[in-house]
């Protein structure tokens, strides 16, 4: 079987505080002090499969997020080696491209050339961006004029118009009213039908047993367990005892 | 699936001497989300007031007209063009001001949106730099009715203004690009150049004049005094658009170009070989 994502010992650390002179020294190669920083990931070393959905939980703040970020490239870990093959694509907080003096049309080509698109593809993907959100008229009004959950429907049409050979989603559902909660969330689960590989991180278990083929459990920067559905959610439970 | 892909480090560090073609790619194979990036500052910045665009022709006028009234009582000026030296030189520094500060807050302004996205970072220097421009280009214009008034014709050495505003923009870019970085790992940065920018003002020709200079410092502080980067590039400006012939030893333009391309492409190593780095300090 191929591997999509290879990781092996990732180690990842954040620092604390602002020191100018250690961080110098921290960019230019990798110190061993422990002082002054926080771990997030330690020893992590996880292979995703090629054409499998994998879940990610946790408690808040044990480095699910990161790890992502990680396989996304935003971060560089600080040891060990990370490899992806094929593009990746994070679907993380859904406005965060937006500007609030620009149209909802301007926005969705910002947004969307911030997410790698060519104009042909924008202005492609612009009917469907309307008939999805919803938003009719607006479109040519600036975004300041538009209510948080207008906003927020515009984000995900925008953020869920790609065709990653890698996806990964970082708990963006549950924005919106019920109705378009559901939308969306049809929507991210045809994504991730149509995607090969998909990392996914949620608090929603019920969801993840609908759709993932394995999970992996992080707590506090290590991999606790690879497994089953079932075994992983039941190790979670564990994990306060 | 595709067996022919690799697996590879997603956005690997970039060896050191790598840095300046990366940029110059990105500058064309990303230059539509360059060109959004403009519009977002422009309209950022000017959609929201009534004058909008007006401001960028009457903060100029405004600020020279006041430093013009001070600079004449304390310095009683002989030069009849001081009021057109001041407005040129108010501008320039004003572009290469504000684009340098632009470029060293770069990664920390735009840190929300590099952890959630990835993209070529350096569209985040890029782009600021080219709105900057734009409005200078613009806010020249203000020239013309004082030229109008002063009856100040440009001739043959208008080339020397492209010069100028291009050695501002690069020597800006490079500056920034060099401490965008270091500014993420801790603000101090931004704080100690909005001083050096201020203090700036006054150690470069933009109440003075390079000629004023020549007259009355010592000659041994000339070589000094060109040391400063920003001597050359405004007045170049000056006599692109006055018109008058001006006389430059060739070491000095040749150590001003030089700086510009060096630190420039200096800049661009850096910041490649950093950005990925401190991303985890933002």
């Amino acid at each position: 079987m191929t591997n999509a994502i290879e990781m092996t010992d990732i180690g990842l650390h954040f620092p604390k505080g602002r020191g100018l002179l250690s961080g110098l020294i921290n960019a230019f190669r990798n110190n061993k002090s422990v002082k002054n920083r926080y771990v997030a990931l330690k020893e992590v070393n996880l292979e995703v499969h090629q054409g499998e959905v994998l879940g990610v939980i946790g408690r808040n703040g044990s480095g699910k997020s990161t790890l992502l970020r990680v396989m996304a490239g935003i971060y560089h870990p600080d040891h060990g080696q990370v490899k992806v093959r094929g593009t990746t694509s994070l679907l993380a907080g859904v406005n965060v491209g937006f500007n609030q003096n620009l149209t909802g049309r301007e926005n969705v080509h910002l947004y969307g050339s911030i997410l790698g698109h060519r104009k042909e593809k924008i202005d492609g993907m612009m009917q469907d961006i309307l008939d999805f959100s919803e938003i009719g008229e607006f479109m040519d009004q600036p975004l300041r004029t538009y209510s948080s959950g207008m906003k927020a429907r515009l984000g995900i049409a925008i953020a869920s118009a790609i065709e990653p050979e890698i996806l990964l989603i970082d708990e963006v559902l549950g924005v919106g009213d019920p109705q378009f909660r559901e939308k969306s969330k049809k929507r991210i689960l045809d994504l991730v039908k149509s995607t090969g590989t998909v990392v996914m991180v949620s608090h929603s278990f019920g969801l993840m047993k609908e759709i993932c083929d394995r999970l992996i459990l992080i707590d506090d920067g290590h991999l606790i367990c690879i497994g089953e559905v079932s075994e992983v959610i039941a190790a979670y439970y564990e994990l306060d005892k | 699936m595709n067996d022919i892909m690799q697996l590879e480090e997603p956005n690997p560090t970039v060896p050191f001497f790598k840095g300046p073609q990366i940029f110059i790619s990105t500058l064309f194979s990303d230059w539509y989300l360059i060109r959004n990036m403009i519009r977002r500052d422009l309209k950022g910045r000017y959609s929201r007031a009534s004058i909008g665009f007006g401001w960028i022709f009457l903060e100029p006028l405004l600020l020279s007209a006041v430093y013009y009234v001070l600079f004449t009582i304390i310095a009683d000026s002989a030069e009849p063009n001081y009021s057109l030296y001041v407005i040129i030189g108010v501008i320039v520094w004003g572009h290469f001001g504000k684009s340098l500060q632009a470029v060293i807050s770069c990664l920390t302004g735009g840190g929300n949106l590099i952890k959630q996205v990835y993209f070529p970072r350096e569209i985040l220097a890029i782009s600021p730099v080219l709105s900057q421009l734009w409005i200078s280009i613009i806010s020249l214009t203000a020239v013309i009715p004082v030229m109008w008034y002063l009856g100040v014709m440009p001739n043959s050495t208008i080339w020397m203004l492209p010069i100028a505003l291009f050695l501002t923009t690069i020597l800006a870019l490079g500056i920034g690009l060099i401490f965008a970085p270091i500014n993420a790992l801790s603000r101090d940065v931004s704080h100690l150049f909005r001083f050096i920018i201020r203090a700036g003002f006054f150690v470069s020709p933009v109440m003075w004049t390079y000629e004023m200079m020549i007259v009355r410092a010592p000659a041994h502080w000339v070589d000094f005094i060109m040391l400063n980067p920003m001597v050359i590039p405004l007045t170049y400006a000056r006599h692109g658009l006055d018109g008058t012939p001006l006389l430059i030893e060739t070491s000095h333009l040749l150590y001003c170009i030089g700086f510009a391309v060096i630190t420039l492409f200096f800049g661009m190593s850096i910041f490649k070989r950093l950005e990925s780095k401190v991303v985890k300090h933002l």
